[in-house]
């Protein structure tokens, strides 16, 4: 177990210093946000957009909205909606959103599948359009690339989640990310994740975040992450196929970041 | 050079020869040495001898857990009032405590906690003493002395002398030390430097004790009062609650955080009252006038070295009353709690307001506190808050949740508040920067029993300063990110990993216009290696380095710890050899050394240094210990000296009727 745990920390750390960069996609999610984004591994609606192989572990389809209020600024706050439909032979996740205002703005939209290669194997793909607008003389831009991930069902509680996104940035000018994820299943109503982030010239960020339902209807999130450091603090309600969710993010510098998010699923 | 070698050479034969018994190498916890070392690197303000010291009382006077008495539980002041509560409960319902991995399953205990207890507990079944009792009294002498070139006034002799004798409801003690350097005078101020003592009696109606001397306080979460401040800054601390609510005799050979007068405590179930009042001569920076006469005060000053002139003259030169009272009332699940303070100082502070670090200083002569403080849940989560207002001042207030969703994660979170202008001179709550103010900040900490016998704890804190502080002009922030993890396969072997990072603002130094700010960090790394390949017999390599960034500044520290006890003859031994190389005093690295009973050290190692120590104890009967320690520390042309020897008497008498 022990020389397991070591190749683990390995893989789990070389994987967190490979190159990467500044990431187009603003993350959306109440629930990945009220853990810091530590989801590269951990299984939700909206954690199959931060690494699609998580795709494979969804049981119902869903829909879900999610608003982001970075730093409590309207300006930069950013609308997105999804999609997960479970199908066979494969799952599918559509994703848009929007940033910006009226004088700039970025138009995410993304489809993916999944698919289990092995019994304790996932791998995820998706396809991404970007589109950048902006008043006056500059140009607007778009871009098309990829982002995949990949996880892997170590033990009964505990899995490895690695995402990277567009790996060809020297074809597409678009900055990539890489991340890796462990999540770990406690028990039934703890579940505790870590994961590492790098994008571009930005310091290696390190998150770990913990959930915690504390009734059958209420989880309780926090989690925290390194760079930029930042407290994250988040609940979530369910109530028959609606839940929602709220996350913040608390940074010395920057304030607070707010996140609200309905899921819907279709049985 | 010859001295490391006769040492070196002489435990190697002695540990060949003789029978061996279970020892460790480090008598203190380890995670507090470990905590210590790390606040003392991250500030040159700290000062924890109070709380080392109360630790060092611990050690030689185990707490007895199993008498199932809720004030003897408490002495254990990094407990809280529930878990005082539920550990004396247990043992009165299911009789004594077998191990310590009993307690870690109690509701609201877990291993961090329990590891912090282990070495400050007695297991002993209860009733083990029966008969008629005399009492107990614990004499303890002590004199040490340095010598070599030092350059800080700190060559002499110290002298320090312990009493303490309990029977029954009564106790009493008395605290007699002489610092290096400083006279034993029959003059003006007669006797030794520095003199504290108490008699405190305990009843069993409505008046829970008195305390007429020297006694310190722990009220809510320390806002107000707290002279134990047991926890600090400390990250990784298994709770950032702070302990039970108490009134306790002052012990500490720390000459100015404590409170001098009467101490009464009222109670009954589930209420409670403390009245207190002081009258007390501290330390403090004098403002003269043209005709030398002083006017008020600058500033407090501690440490209580008293050899130079300014140290003279600043010598209890400011007197401090203060009175007021504490009122607590709940349930098993609640427990609320109010105080109201009053201080009289006999010199106003006046502050130098031109610089911009005292804009918002303690001004006048008189204060006034406010508290209101509750805890409450049990078991899993329970939520903790105190709010604090100061006049003249502002406000000031702490919160948290301690919970423990499953039997292997404990999570910790603390939010804080502290206006610039918030005042408050025993004040003791969780904080990163010295004074009682200014600072706004969020902590939070995880542990977490990863696998089998391997065990992690992860804290993070980030703060922001908004009022100038010393080094800094501006609005500044700070943070920091500790991760530790700590795997031990067996009882004789532990391997722990270390990892901290510290970050703070500070002004770059400019002639003119507005300063512009870094942020300074300081990255700690650490491996510790903790073995014991034969009874008796225990080795521990330490590994530290340390890194400043921006100005790359680094340092590394390598360590070897040996201790020795021998099975028919009555004498343990320990010794440690350290190296040491650093670019400067930022990248210092700290290591704890065991010392004589009552006292604690933990040098400051930076340059080129070694450092080394031999302790031998003697002790032929429980009721007698001799301790005698040689150290040195070698820097390039400086050889400095220290020589310490200890004499501990315990006299207890007993007979079986």
């Amino acid at each position: 177990m022990l020389r397991w745990n070591a190749v683990l920390v390995s893989v789990f750390v070389f994987v967190s210093w490979l190159w990467g960069g500044e990431p187009l996609y603003v993350p959306h999610g109440a629930d990945a946000i009220g853990t810091a984004f530590a989801v590269t591994a951990s299984p939700g609606h909206w954690s199959c957009f931060h690494n699609q192989a998580l795709m494979t572990d969804v049981t119902s389809s869903g829909v879900s909205a999610s608003l982001v209020n970075r730093f409590m600024i309207p300006a930069l706050s950013s609308k997105a909606v999804s999609a997960v439909i479970v199908m066979k032979p494969t799952p599918f996740g559509l994703v848009a959103s929007h940033y910006g205002n009226a004088d700039y703005c970025r138009i995410f939209t993304g489809l993916g599948s999944a698919v289990r290669i092995a019994k304790t194997v996932s791998l995820g793909v998706q396809i991404d359009y970007i589109s950048e607008r902006s008043i006056g003389e500059y140009r607007d831009l778009s871009h098309v690339t990829f982002e995949a991930g990949m996880t892997c069902l170590i033990s009964k509680s505990l899995t490895l989640g690695l995402h990277i996104f567009n790996p060809v940035s020297l074809l597409n000018t678009i900055p990539s990310s890489i991340e890796a994820g462990l999540h770990w299943q406690q028990s039934d109503d703890l579940m505790l994740a870590f994961g590492s982030s790098k994008a571009g010239n930005e310091p290696l960020s390190v998150q770990c975040g913990l959930s915690w339902n504390v009734m059958d209807r209420l989880v309780l999130r926090s989690g925290y992450m390194s760079s930029p450091s930042a407290f994250a603090f988040g609940m979530g309600f369910r109530s028959g196929h609606l839940k929602s969710d709220a996350g913040f993010l608390l940074n010395g510098v920057t304030g607070v970041t707010s996140s609200i998010t309905l899921t819907w699923t279709i049985k | 050079m010859g001295n490391r070698l006769i040492h070196i050479t002489a435990c190697t034969v002695i540990i060949g020869l003789l029978h061996q018994l279970p020892a460790g190498c480090q008598e203190q916890n380890e995670a507090i040495m470990e905590a210590a070392e790390e606040i003392l690197a991250l500030s040159d303000e700290a000062d924890l001898s109070s709380l080392l010291e109360d630790l060092a009382g611990l050690k030689e006077l185990p707490v007895d857990v199993n008498s199932g008495d809720e004030k003897e539980i408490s002495r254990l002041f990094f407990l809280t009032e529930f878990q005082v509560m539920v550990l004396a409960d247990h043992v009165r319902k299911n009789g004594s405590v077998q191990t310590i991995y009993e307690i870690a399953l109690l509701p609201a205990f877990d291993r961090s906690t329990v590891m912090l207890m282990a070495p400050y507990i007695s297991l002993k079944p209860a009733g083990a003493t029966k008969g008629r009792s005399y009492g107990r009294t614990q004499i303890t002498v002590t004199e040490s002395t340095r010598f070599g070139a030092a350059c800080d006034g700190s060559d002499g002799i110290r002298s320090l002398l312990k009493l303490k004798h309990e029977h029954g409801h009564i106790s009493f003690g008395l605290t007699a030390e002489n610092d290096p350097g400083e006279k034993f005078t029959f003059e003006k101020t007669p006797g030794c430097d520095f003199i504290s003592g108490y008699l405190e009696l305990g009843g069993r109606g409505m008046i829970k004790s008195v305390i007429i001397g020297d006694y310190k306080l722990r009220l809510g979460e320390g806002l107000a009062f707290n002279s134990s401040q047991w926890m600090g800054s400390w990250l990784s601390a298994p709770s950032f609650i702070s302990g039970r609510s108490s009134a306790s005799a002052y012990t500490s050979t720390e000459e100015n955080n404590f409170l001098r007068g009467i101490s009464l405590v009222l109670g009954s179930g589930n209420w409670g009252a403390l009245i207190f009042s002081s009258l007390n001569k501290i330390d403090a920076r004098l403002v003269l006038n043209e005709d030398s006469l002083a006017t008020g005060v600058g500033n407090l000053i501690g440490g209580g070295l008293h050899t130079t002139e300014y140290q003279i003259n600043a010598r209890n030169s400011l007197t401090e009353t203060v009175a007021g009272l504490h009122l607590a009332a709940g349930s098993e699940r609640f427990r609320g709690g109010l105080t109201a303070a009053a201080t009289f100082f006999s010199l106003p502070f006046l502050s130098d307001k031109t610089r911009p670090e005292n804009l918002h200083d303690f001004e006048g002569d008189r204060l006034l506190n406010y508290s209101a403080d509750f805890r409450a849940g049990t078991g899993p989560l329970l939520f903790f808050a105190e709010a604090g207002l100061s006049i003249p001042g502002s406000w000031a207030t702490i919160a948290g949740i301690r919970a423990k969703p499953s039997g292997r994660v404990t999570f910790n979170l603390l939010a804080r508040c502290f206006s610039p202008e918030y005042h408050a001179f025993h004040y003791g709550a969780y904080k990163a920067g010295s004074g009682a103010g200014n600072e706004t900040g969020l902590a939070a900490s995880l542990h977490l029993e990863a696998a089998r016998h391997l065990f992690i704890t992860a804290g993070a804190d980030d703060y922001m300063i908004p009022a100038p502080r010393y080094r800094s002009a501006a609005l500044s922030h700070g943070g920091r990110i500790e991760i530790k993890c700590e795997y031990q396969p067996r009882d004789d072997i532990s391997l722990r990993l270390l990892y901290t990072s510290s970050s703070r603002e500070y002004d770059i130094p400019s002639v003119t216009g507005m300063a512009s700010s870094v942020k300074q960090t300081r990255y700690q790394a650490g491996l510790v290696l903790d073995c014991a390949p034969a009874p008796g017999f225990r080795l521990t390599t330490r590994i530290s380095g340390s890194m400043i960034s921006p100005s790359q500044e680094r340092g590394y520290m390598l360590c070897q710890d040996l201790s020795q006890s021998f099975g028919k003859i009555p004498l343990r031994i320990w010794f440690r050899y350290a190296l040491c190389s650093t670019g400067g005093w930022e990248s210092r690295l700290y290591a704890w050394e065991n010392d004589l009973l009552s006292s604690f050290s933990v040098p400051a190692l930076y340059g080129e240094m070694t450092r080394s120590f031999i302790m031998v104890a003697w002790e032929p009967t429980g009721n007698f210990e001799a301790r005698l320690k040689y150290a040195y520390t070698d820097t390039p042309g400086v050889l400095r000296q220290e020589v310490r020897a200890q004499v501990r008497i315990l006299l207890q008498a007993a007979c079986n009727r």
